[in-house]
């Protein structure tokens, strides 16, 4: 691929790609140096991509994985009993409206399991959107998030430190 | 119990009703939402945000967003000997192709730690002397000789200020080296980017491997001292077993 078509792709995929990342990572430059680090694993699936919007659904794959990824490694201790919702398990309008909580939750999650809670309750994707997106079964999401909310489940439920 | 959420528009729709990427009626549908659903309105705005802090402060440095390239692909037949010969005699003639130093070089700063450059420009390959002018779009390689240490981490730090890390690629620490002992070529290459002035690439060797954080505060250290501390310095004050250093400059694009 030449170096212009790499460049009119990060113009192009850029902005949302850094958007993404942003979006769960919370830090300017941690998601400057996560759009980066993404979009060189990216550019071959969007410089094939048929359209845009298959492009951005891998975007949001593959950014998503490595933006969650990041943000459980950044963290130092688990999310205080107290932070968390009154209410015991997950308030969904809640998570769609707060990106700090959102991100505070579900990288608390396992890997497979933050990725399909991040799209579905964060993002607001359908679970049909978010098996497309993640190439797995719309049961595998139904069976994730369940996963999911016993693991808020689980945090809310623990004694105060 | 989890509760169920009010329909909303997913954050992809967003993305793509922002890049004109649905249907007509999806538009039009999502753009309904919108005017009705004051959280969905409040996330596009905050995606716009971050577009517009893409456009703004991210891109700029998009042209020093370095290229890796398939040592495997079309751009290296520059590098590999004709198609038609046997694979033993291509390894062979690669090993050969690499070149040795017949005596301490000039760049060796500890006990004969080596860093040699190799550019690429069009048809034209070359060794880069110390000190060169390399334009921007010139291909780099490097070869390197680390004493026997098995782990190196290569960076470079250039007059515009910009921290890079060559080897690994964008890596966090040094990695292993496949073979330890004899000259050896740093997979990939790197495509220079058009910020002019000095660039000065650090190889740096060790025993086990070296974090990035370790080394950062050195080179931006050195950076911003400018360009004549630059070209001055050849050797950090980091806890490497051994290093070598390699100076070039960069012209006006």
């Amino acid at each position: 691929m030449s170096e212009d078509r790499l460049h009119s792709l990060y113009r192009t995929y850029g902005p949302a790609l850094y958007a993404r990342c942003r979006q769960i990572l919370g830090d300017d430059a941690a998601a400057a140096d996560a759009a980066q680090e993404t979009f060189l694993r990216l550019h071959r699936q969007l410089d094939r991509a048929p359209d845009a919007h298959h492009a951005l659904a891998w975007i949001y794959r593959v950014a998503t994985n490595y933006c969650l990824n990041q943000a459980r490694d950044r963290r130092r201790r688990a999310v205080p009993v107290g932070d968390l919702p009154d209410t015991p398990g997950v308030d969904a309008e809640r998570l769609l409206e707060s990106r700090d909580l959102a991100r505070r939750l579900i990288s608390t999650a396992p890997p497979k399991v933050a990725e399909v809670a991040w799209l579905h309750l964060a993002d607001g994707m359908t679970q049909d959107e978010v098996a497309q997106v993640l190439g797995i079964s719309r049961r595998t999401v139904v069976n994730r998030l369940a996963d999911f909310h016993r693991h808020a489940h689980a945090l809310a439920g623990r004694p105060p430190s | 119990m989890m509760n169920a959420a009010p329909s909303h528009v997913s954050s992809l729709k967003l993305d793509a009703l922002a890049m004109d990427a649905l249907s007509p009626q999806e538009r039009d549908a999502t753009q309904s939402h919108l005017d009705a659903c004051l959280t969905c309105r409040t996330r596009a705005e905050e995606l716009a945000s971050h577009r517009r802090h893409f456009t703004a402060y991210v891109l700029p440095r998009a042209d020093r967003l370095p290229t890796r390239v398939s040592p495997w692909g079309p751009r290296w037949r520059w590098w590999a000997p004709a198609l038609a010969l046997s694979s033993a005699v291509v390894l062979l003639l690669v090993l050969v192709a690499v070149p040795r130093p017949p005596e301490e070089p000039q760049y060796a700063l500890k006990g004969g730690a080596a860093l040699q450059l190799f550019a690429h420009r069009g048809e034209r390959t070359w060794k880069v002397e110390e000190g060169e002018a390399l334009a921007p779009g010139d291909q780099v390689r490097f070869v390197v000789e680390g004493l026997g240490l098995p782990y190196v981490l290569v960076v470079s730090v250039d007059g515009a200020g910009q921290v890079s890390t060559y080897f690994p690629f964008g890596g966090t620490e040094s990695g292993l080296l496949p073979s330890h002992g004899l000259p050896l070529e740093i997979p990939g290459s790197v495509v220079l980017d058009n910020a002019p002035g000095p660039e000065r690439v650090f190889a740096l060797f060790s025993r086990k491997p070296l974090s990035f954080e370790s080394v950062a505060p050195a080179l931006r250290e050195l950076s911003a001292g400018g360009a004549d501390v630059i070209r001055d310095r050849a050797r950090l004050p980091v806890p490497a077993g051994a290093q070598a250093s390699f100076l070039f400059e960069k012209t006006q694009p």
